[in-house]
C-alpha cells in the first residue's frame, strides 16, 4: 500500500475542514486535504435541474427513528448546496444546559469568544445583509404576516456577491455567485500550498507508536509522525492508500467523522464513548397555508432559493428562529403529502385535490419553518458496516413539536390563511407515524465537552486522549443554534485552527494574509 | 377480448413458472405473494414489455395521479423504465395489477378506457392495500409526482401545470421582487440581521 506523508492531514474539505486546511497551510505546514465525494469546479459542475441523478450524486441521507439527516459528499461540502444563510448563532445558544443543569458548552466558548472568528469568516465568505430591494416576494410576504401581528423581522445576511435570484442556490449557482468554499477556503489553500485529493474515502485510523508520549505543543517540525489513516480510492480503482501524518485534523462533518471514529474504535480504544451520541437537529417544524385574496403574491420559484427575511420574536420565549422557506418542487414533493385542511375529498394528496392545491403552490402557497434550541438526543451508532440513526421521542420533545407548530398556524390562521396539511413522508412516499425531524443542520456527533465523560474533544477540537487529533466540523458543536449552523461550523473551526497554530507554530507564518483577511 | 387476455395470462404464468423450474404447488402459493410475483414476474410477459398498451395504461395512471398533464408528454412515464428508480422493476406487475383490479370492478382488462373517476378508484384500492403491493402504488404514485411537477428528465420544459419553469429564465427584478419593499418590513431587533 502507498504511504503518503505530510503534517497535517485534513479529512474532508467542508466548512469545518477548510478553515484548518488553509490557516495551517498558511502557517507553513504541509498539508494534504482528501475529500470522499467528487471533484466539483464552480463554473462548469452546477446544473439547474430537479434530477434526483444530478442531485444524490452530491448529496446524501441518513434517515433513522424520529429523525433524518442530509448532508453533501463533495468537494467544498455542505458550501456548494446550501442556502448561503449566514447568521452568528444567538447568545442563548450557548448558554444551553443538560437535565442537571450542566452548561453543554465547554466553559471557555460563548458567542463572544467566537465573534472575532465570525468575523473572519464574514470577511472571507463576504456575508452581508440582504438589500431591502432583492427581498424575494415569498419573503415580503412572509414580513406581512409578521408585521400584521405586531412581530419584528429581519433582513438575513448571506454569503453571496452578485446574486441574480435565479432560485437555484439549492442545485449549485451555476453562476459563481454563492460564496461557497471552492472559491474562497480551498483555492486560497491551495495557492499556500496545500493539496486536495478528491474520491478519496477514509476508512479507519490507527496511531503510529504511543502518541501519548509525543509533544503536546512545539514545532511542526520537530513532531513525529502520529496518525495512520487508510483510505480507499472512490475513482473507480478502489486502491487503498496510507496516509500518516503528525497533525489530523477531522473534518467530514457530523455523519462522516462520527463514523470514521466509530470505525476506528478498535484501534482507538481510549476514544470516549460519547462518539456518535448527542445529535443536535435544531428542531425544524415546517408548516404551510393558503394566502388569503388580501394578499400580493408570493413567489415560491422566483429570487434565491431562502426568502430573505428571518424572526427573532420568538429568540427569548421559546428558543426559536422563525422563517420562511421556498422549496422547489422536488423539495415540496419529494418531502411532504400535501392536501388543504378540511377538504374532505379522498384522495386528497393526490389526483384533482391535489393538483388544484399545487395549481396555487407557486403564488399562493407560504411555507414557515421555525429552528429551536432543541435538545441533543439523536445518535449514531455503526452497525456492522451500516449506520444507524435514532432519536428518542422523549414528552419535552413531542411538546416542542406540537407547540412549534401551534405557534406557526397561529401565525397563519391570525392572518386568515387556510392551513395546509403537510405529511411528511419517507424515502419511499410513505408517511412517517410519528413527528419526524428532517434536517441538514445536524451537528455535535463528537462534540466538546470539558470532560471525556461529557464530549469527544476539549475545547480546542482536540480529540481526548489522541493529541494531535482534533475534530473541527459540525461534529463538534455541542448544542442547536436555533439558526443555520454552517457560519458557526466555520467560525469554530477557524477558532480550532487558530489555536493549533499557536501551538504548532515554527516561526513567522511563511504565507502572507491577503489584504481583507488583515483588515 | 378480457377472456382472451386472461387465458394469455394462464398459459404465460404456467410456461415461465416451469422455465424457473418451481415446483407446482411453490408457484400456486407464491401467486399470492407480491414480492414472489414480482421476483418470479408471475404475470402476463406482455407487461414486462415496452408496448404500446403498457404505455397507455402507464399513461392513463399518470393522468390519474395528475389530471391535467399533458397525455402525449414524451417523458410521461419514463420514470417507469428508469432503471435508476425501483419502479422500474415493478413496471410488469404494476401496470398487470392496474388491469387485474379493473377486471375485478369492471369486468374488462383495459384499466386505460376507463374513466378518470374509475381509475381514481382503482388507484386508491392498490394504496389501500397492505405490503409490497400497497408499497408499489405508494411509490408510483410518489415518483409520478416528483417527475410531473419537478420536471426531472427536461430542465427546459419544467412543468407548465404549476408554472414551474425547471430551470432560471433572465427576468427582471420586477418579476423577483416587489417595490417599495419597506412597506412590507415590520420593525427590527437586530442591528445587522444576527441575533444578539
Amino acid at each position: 500500500m502507498q504511504t503518503v506523508t505530510s503534517d497535517v492531514l485534513v479529512v474532508g474539505s467542508g466548512f469545518g475542514a477548510a478553515a484548518p486546511a488553509l490557516r495551517l497551510a498558511q502557517t507553513g505546514f504541509r498539508v494534504v486535504i482528501i475529500e470522499k465525494g467528487p471533484h466539483l469546479d464552480p463554473y462548469t459542475s452546477f446544473r439547474q435541474t430537479q434530477d434526483p441523478k444530478y442531485l444524490l450524486t452530491y448529496l446524501r441521507s441518513l434517515a433513522g427513528e424520529n429523525l433524518s439527516l442530509t448532508y453533501a459528499e463533495a468537494l467544498g461540502g455542505g458550501s456548494g448546496f446550501y442556502e448561503m444563510v449566514s447568521l452568528r448563532a444567538p447568545s442563548k445558544a450557548f448558554d444551553q444546559v443538560d437535565d442537571a443543569g450542566r452548561r453543554l458548552w465547554p466553559s471557555s466558548v460563548d458567542r463572544r469568544a467566537l465573534d472575532p472568528h465570525y468575523d473572519m469568516a464574514d470577511r472571507m465568505l463576504h456575508v452581508e445583509q440582504i438589500d431591502p430591494q432583492l427581498v424575494p416576494k415569498s419573503g415580503l410576504v412572509f414580513s406581512l404576516l409578521m408585521k400584521n401581528l405586531g412581530y419584528s423581522c429581519e433582513r438575513a445576511r448571506y454569503a453571496v456577491r452578485g446574486c441574480l435570484g435565479s432560485g437555484f442556490c439549492v442545485t449549485g449557482c451555476i453562476y459563481g455567485a454563492k460564496q461557497s468554499l471552492l472559491l474562497n477556503y480551498l483555492p486560497q489553500a491551495v495557492k499556500a500550498g496545500a493539496t486536495v485529493q478528491s474520491d478519496v474515502e477514509a476508512i479507519s485510523i490507527d496511531t503510529v507508536g504511543d502518541v501519548r508520549n509525543t509533544p503536546a505543543a512545539g514545532p511542526v517540525n520537530r513532531l513525529p509522525y502520529r496518525y495512520d489513516v487508510v483510505c480507499r480510492r472512490r475513482d473507480g480503482s478502489r486502491e487503498m492508500v496510507r496516509h500518516r501524518a503528525k497533525l489530523l485534523i477531522l473534518g467530514g462533518g457530523t455523519v462522516g467523522t462520527a463514523r470514521l471514529l466509530l470505525d476506528s474504535r478498535r484501534a482507538l480504544s481510549r476514544l470516549s464513548d460519547q462518539v456518535g451520541r448527542n445529535i443536535a437537529f435544531n428542531g425544524s417544524v415546517k408548516v404551510a397555508g393558503l394566502l388569503p385574496s388580501s394578499f400580493p403574491d408570493g413567489d415560491m420559484f422566483a429570487g434565491r432559493s431562502h426568502p430573505g427575511m428571518v424572526s427573532y420574536e420568538f429568540l427569548e420565549s421559546h428558543g426559536l428562529m422563525v422563517t420562511a422557506a421556498k422549496p422547489l418542487p422536488l423539495q415540496a414533493v419529494a418531502s411532504a403529502r400535501l392536501r388543504l385542511d378540511g377538504d374532505d375529498r379522498t384522495p386528497a394528496y393526490w389526483g384533482g385535490p391535489h393538483v388544484e392545491l399545487m395549481k396555487q403552490y407557486r403564488r399562493r402557497m407560504i411555507v414557515l419553518a421555525a429552528f429551536g434550541m432543541t435538545p441533543p438526543l439523536g445518535v449514531m451508532s455503526a452497525v456492522s458496516r451500516r449506520l444507524d440513526l435514532r432519536l428518542e421521542l422523549t414528552d419535552g420533545l413531542r411538546h416542542y413539536y406540537e407547540e412549534t407548530k401551534r405557534l406557526l398556524h397561529s401565525i397563519l390562521t391570525r392572518n386568515g390563511c387556510r392551513l395546509v396539511t403537510a405529511e411528511f413522508v419517507n424515502r419511499e412516499g410513505a408517511p412517517y407515524s410519528d413527528p419526524h425531524f428532517s434536517t441538514a443542520h445536524q451537528v455535535g456527533s463528537c462534540r466538546m465537552a470539558d470532560t471525556p465523560s461529557r464530549g469527544v474533544v476539549d475545547a480546542g477540537g482536540e480529540v481526548f486522549g489522541y493529541p494531535g487529533m482534533y475534530v473541527s466540523d459540525g461534529a463538534a458543536i455541542p448544542t442547536s443554534l436555533a439558526v443555520n449552523t454552517s457560519l458557526t461550523i466555520l467560525a469554530n473551526a477557524e477558532r480550532i485552527a487558530a489555536g493549533i497554530t499557536r501551538r504548532y507554530r515554527r516561526g513567522r507564518p511563511t504565507i502572507a494574509l491577503a489584504a481583507h483577511e488583515r483588515s | 377480448m378480457p377472456h382472451q387476455v386472461r387465458s394469455d395470462t394462464r398459459q404465460t404464468m404456467s410456461r415461465r413458472a416451469a422455465l424457473k423450474g418451481l415446483a407446482v404447488l411453490a408457484a400456486s402459493c407464491s401467486v399470492a405473494c407480491t414480492p414472489l410475483r414480482i421476483a418470479m414476474r408471475l404475470y402476463p410477459e406482455e407487461f414486462d414489455e415496452q408496448s404500446e398498451r403498457v404505455d397507455r395504461i402507464l399513461r392513463a395512471f399518470v393522468e390519474t395521479v395528475v389530471p391535467g398533464v399533458r397525455i402525449d408528454e414524451p417523458d410521461l412515464v419514463r420514470p417507469f423504465y428508469d432503471s435508476y428508480y425501483p419502479l422500474a422493476k415493478c413496471r410488469g406487475f404494476f401496470a398487470s395489477d392496474l388491469c387485474n383490479r379493473t377486471m375485478r370492478h369492471y369486468s374488462s382488462f383495459d384499466f386505460e378506457r376507463l374513466s378518470i373517476q374509475q381509475r381514481t378508484k382503482i388507484v386508491a384500492e392498490g394504496l389501500a392495500e397492505g405490503g409490497t403491493t400497497g408499497r408499489v402504488y405508494t411509490g408510483a404514485v410518489f415518483l409520478t409526482q416528483i417527475a410531473v411537477y419537478a420536471g426531472i428528465y427536461d430542465p427546459d420544459r419544467g412543468c407548465p401545470l404549476i408554472d414551474f419553469d425547471g430551470r432560471y429564465r433572465p427576468q427582471d427584478r420586477k418579476a423577483m421582487a416587489y417595490p417599495n419593499p419597506e412597506r412590507f418590513l415590520p420593525h427590527s431587533i437586530s442591528g445587522d440581521g444576527n441575533p444578539a
